[in-house]
């Protein structure tokens, strides 16, 4: 019986502290948790523009009931304009506020206007207007202060175009063009749309099936996939990575670590290297170029191709090519001060790595 | 198999979960059975409705920031007892680092490499080689592949490097060079570019090169089987691990592929596997 | 080489950048998952992160690296209970009625409904997915939405395998009858 004791003691002993610990977790859990009562939400349909006090911690979603555009302008005031608009002049914008009672949170929608009805333009159309045997597109213009929150904006065919938003801005379209310029970090994903980012502060992340992306003077790693859209990614302070599988990769003037893959097409870099930096540049059977200033200090380069043909122009120190007597597969090389690190390889494909006149290589604004 | 065998079964062989023989069973007899053949074409489209109506997740770019933060603010390391130093020093001493066996397989490359390279050195001396650069206006070499034009056929093969014969001088500040171009051992059957992108699905794409991928793979392991013999036992068999290991991320992310086709993170795990694999069977062939 | 063993590795060894991977690589999918259990963006983006959190802190205890993504769900899925558990207490729902869902899709603002623009089967999926039973739901979600296998499901959910199959083949009845006039059946 004494024994039996012990043992039973012993036991709970040292399952005591594990289940502390499991029950002091869960109580961190519904602490850290917020609660959530249910939203209270009130919808508003407003005809023509619209005027809201912007109030601290407000989070914004958007959306729009057509295929129209979405228009966001960053500006300095205080107060949030929105307005809808067609061809055929102004429409409605549906306001609902709502939100746990710790966030608030605003939804401005576009909507059609009911024109048959001009004493109460704001009554719900149950049917699009057709114009030309088609919808009519309602375009959504919002004017925000540039620290607002917006949401997730999600999106089919409606064009988004931000500008001048300080915080982060996500869009999830489909066949939808994207434009953003001007704002924080960035998270885009679309099938076909086209995605344009411009003067961007923070990560740019980018997924397309098809779409062509271009990156421009960006402060903040960026990352880009893609299957068939081509990619362009010029002026960028901060690591890129880039990878694509049907559609040619251009890098110009990257500052920071570079690493672009390819599957068919070519990749192609211009511009300085960063005296540490390291870029590897890899396409299965497309074309790899790496065009540098002729003033570059210097690098360690490998450059290999299973199948294809190695050039450059640099006069490179050699370590040690790879080859057997009749075929030249990889060239290890170091030129100048050997800091900055270069891998360029093709599995079947061309790889080059060529000088350019430094008077001659593409500007950053 | 009767009818009622096959249907209480028919949703696990449509999620891959039979055993290879009830499978076969169950294949014999949708072969013969249309009833249960509609049974599982109504499975199949029912699938492709509930995948399609999934609109996705997008990951706030943030997200990650409020996870560090967390990490961050949690990982503040308890300074240690009198006891627990010397016990920490001892027990590190002693511990095996953990690798993975992709990171033991990488680190033996490393090795083999630096140690074949030094006795390549050793046994030869390496003069310094010019490698001289292609004037600008000088047309580029027969073996470059301009874009959207038909691969010519490959060179022949060339004892070291030769120089390109149209290699012309240049004005300006750039120095006159000649190209020295390496000649192409493989024998490859002529192709054309196809237009990209525009007339063909992402599928078809990525199927595309997926069978570039294999394709190389192919030749690579045609390579490797010709020089496993030099290859020792113990660095064959991690090797093998590493190709295995490989080949079970080909397999994942082949099957997320499937799934999703048009999503390009998806593709991209795969291409990169194929990838690696490729980057894998070419080491073993300059081993 | 980044593969998922790898970056756990590197992950137990400190690399807080391979773990900042291993999110890259997992957070979508458990962000889909927990979801579809909470119902609520903003709480299932917290439950992920508390999820990622608990799982570096014990990544010690994980014992078979490549059974990380099961594992990795498994606590999505327990933090997510833990959470609809602490709310039912207070006696407050968070699953959505069907007419709510509804209500929503007209243009409210911070639910599944009010991001799909008027697309109708969208809603109807979403609609019958949330009229599972959370069992049901789970299981319905991590097979035919996240292609996992069946084994899988039963390490991430606790449940049996013959539980897994039965409360797959009910779902999948369920989804049949509430979405019929969507499929084509032959």
């Amino acid at each position: 019986m004494k024994k039996r004791n012990c043992k039973v003691l012993l036991i709970t002993a040292i399952m005591l502290p594990g289940l502390m610990s499991v029950f002091s977790t869960r109580l961190t859990i519904a602490q850290s948790v917020p609660q959530s009562p249910q939203a209270h939400q009130e919808s508003e349909r407003h005809y023509g523009r619209l005027r809201i006090n912007a109030e601290r911690g407000l989070k914004v979603n958007l959306g729009n009931r057509t295929t129209g555009r979405i228009t966001v302008n960053g500006w300095d005031r205080d107060v949030i304009e929105a307005q809808s608009v067609s061809e055929r002049g102004d429409e409605v914008v549906i306001m609902t506020r709502g939100g746990d009672p710790g966030t608030k949170a605003l939804f401005l929608k576009a909507d059609y206007a009911d024109l048959d009805q001009p004493a109460v333009p704001t009554s719900l159309v149950p049917a699009p207007p057709l114009i030309d045997g088609k919808p009519l597109k309602v375009h959504l213009e919002i004017n925000l202060p540039r620290n607002v929150e917006i949401g997730l904006i999600q999106v089919w065919r409606s064009e988004v175009q931000v500008t001048g938003m300080k915080t982060p801005i996500a869009v999830s379209g489909d066949q939808s063009s994207v434009i953003l310029k001007g704002t924080g970090a960035v998270a885009v994903r679309t099938r076909s749309g086209n995605v344009e980012v411009e003067d961007a502060n923070g990560t740019i992340e980018v997924g397309t099936t098809s779409g062509a992306v271009r990156v421009r003077n960006v402060r903040g790693s960026v990352r880009v996939v893609s299957i068939s859209g081509p990619i362009e990614i010029k002026c960028s302070r901060g690591s890129t990575r880039v990878a694509n599988t049907e559609a040619p990769i251009e890098l110009i003037n990257i500052d920071g670590e570079v690493d672009a893959v390819t599957t068919n097409s070519s990749v192609r870099f211009a511009g300085p290297l960063r005296e540490d930096g390291r870029y590897d540049l890899k396409s299965m059977s497309g074309k790899v170029e790496m065009i540098l200033p002729d003033n570059t200090p210097g690098f360690d380069a490998t450059l290999s191709s299973y199948g294809g043909v190695i050039e450059t122009d640099f006069d490179l120190r050699m370590k040690s090519p790879v080859s057997d007597g009749t075929q030249q597969r990889r060239m290890v090389g170091h030129f100048g001060n050997g800091k900055a690190r270069i891998t360029l390889d093709s599995f079947e494909g061309f790889v080059r790595l060529t000088k350019g006149l430094s008077g001659s290589m593409p500007r950053c604004n | 198999m009767r009818c009622d065998d096959c249907q209480l079964i028919i949703e696990g062989y449509f999620d891959g979960e039979l055993k290879e023989s009830t499978a076969l069973r169950v294949r014999r007899h949708l072969d013969g059975c249309p009833s249960c053949s509609r049974l599982l074409q109504n499975l199949t489209a029912e699938h492709a409705v509930y995948v399609a109506s999934r609109s996705e997740i997008l990951i706030r770019p943030d997200l990650w920031s409020g996870v560090r933060s967390r990490l961050t603010s949690e990982q503040q390391p308890e300074p240690l007892g009198a006891l627990e130093r010397p016990q920490t020093w001892l027990s590190s001493a002693f511990v095996l680092p953990r690798i993975s066996g992709l990171t033991a397989v990488a680190l033996v490359i490393v090795a083999v490499g630096m140690t074949m390279l030094l006795m390549r050195y050793l046994d030869r001396s390496l003069g310094d080689r010019r490698l001289t650069s292609v004037s600008e206006s000088a047309p580029k070499a027969a073996s470059a592949m301009p874009e959207g034009q038909a691969v010519p056929e490959p060179e022949p093969l060339v004892a070291g490097p030769r120089r390109s014969p149209e290699a012309k001088q240049n004005t300006g500040t750039k120095t006159t060079n000649e190209s020295i171009v390496a000649g192409s051992m493989l024998k490859r059957p002529s192709r054309r570019f196809e237009t990209i992108g525009k007339t063909k699905t992402p599928e078809q794409l990525v199927r595309e090169a997926e069978q570039k991928y294999l394709t190389a793979i192919a030749m690579l392991s045609r390579t490797v089987e010709r020089k496993r013999a030099r290859l020792d036992l113990a660095t064959l068999t991690k090797l093998e691990q590493a190709l295995a290991s490989i080949d079970r991320t080909i397999a994942d992310t082949r099957k997320a592929v499937r799934q999703h086709p048009d999503d390009p993170v998806a593709v991209q795990f795969m291409l990169t596997a194929y990838a690696k694999k490729v980057d894998v069977l070419r080491e073993m062939v300059d081993y | 080489m980044n593969g998922s063993e790898d970056l756990i590795a590197r992950t137990r060894s400190g690399d807080q950048e391979a773990f900042r991977l291993v999110f890259e690589r997992y957070s979508r999918p458990v962000l889909g998952f927990i979801f579809e259990m909470v119902s609520q963006r903003d709480i299932a983006e917290e439950l992920t992160q508390e999820t990622f959190v608990r799982a570096y802190h014990n990544l010690k205890h994980l014992r078979d690296d490549s059974k990380f993504s099961t594992w990795l769900f498994g606590i999505g899925r327990n933090v997510a209970r833990e959470w609809l558990r602490s709310r039912r207490r207070e006696n407050l729902t968070c699953t959505q009625d069907i007419d709510s869902i509804q209500q929503e899709h007209t243009g409210t603002i911070d639910s599944p409904m009010a991001r799909l623009l008027g697309n109708e089967l969208n809603l109807a999926m979403e609609t019958a997915l949330q009229a599972l039973d959370e069992e049901k739901r789970v299981v319905f979600f991590l097979k035919v939405l996240q292609q996992r296998s069946y084994q899988e499901i039963a390490e991430i959910t606790g449940f049996s395998l013959a539980k897994v199959k039965t409360e797959l083949h009910r779902a999948r009845l369920e989804m049949r009858r509430r979405l019929r006039l969507y499929l084509e059946m032959k």
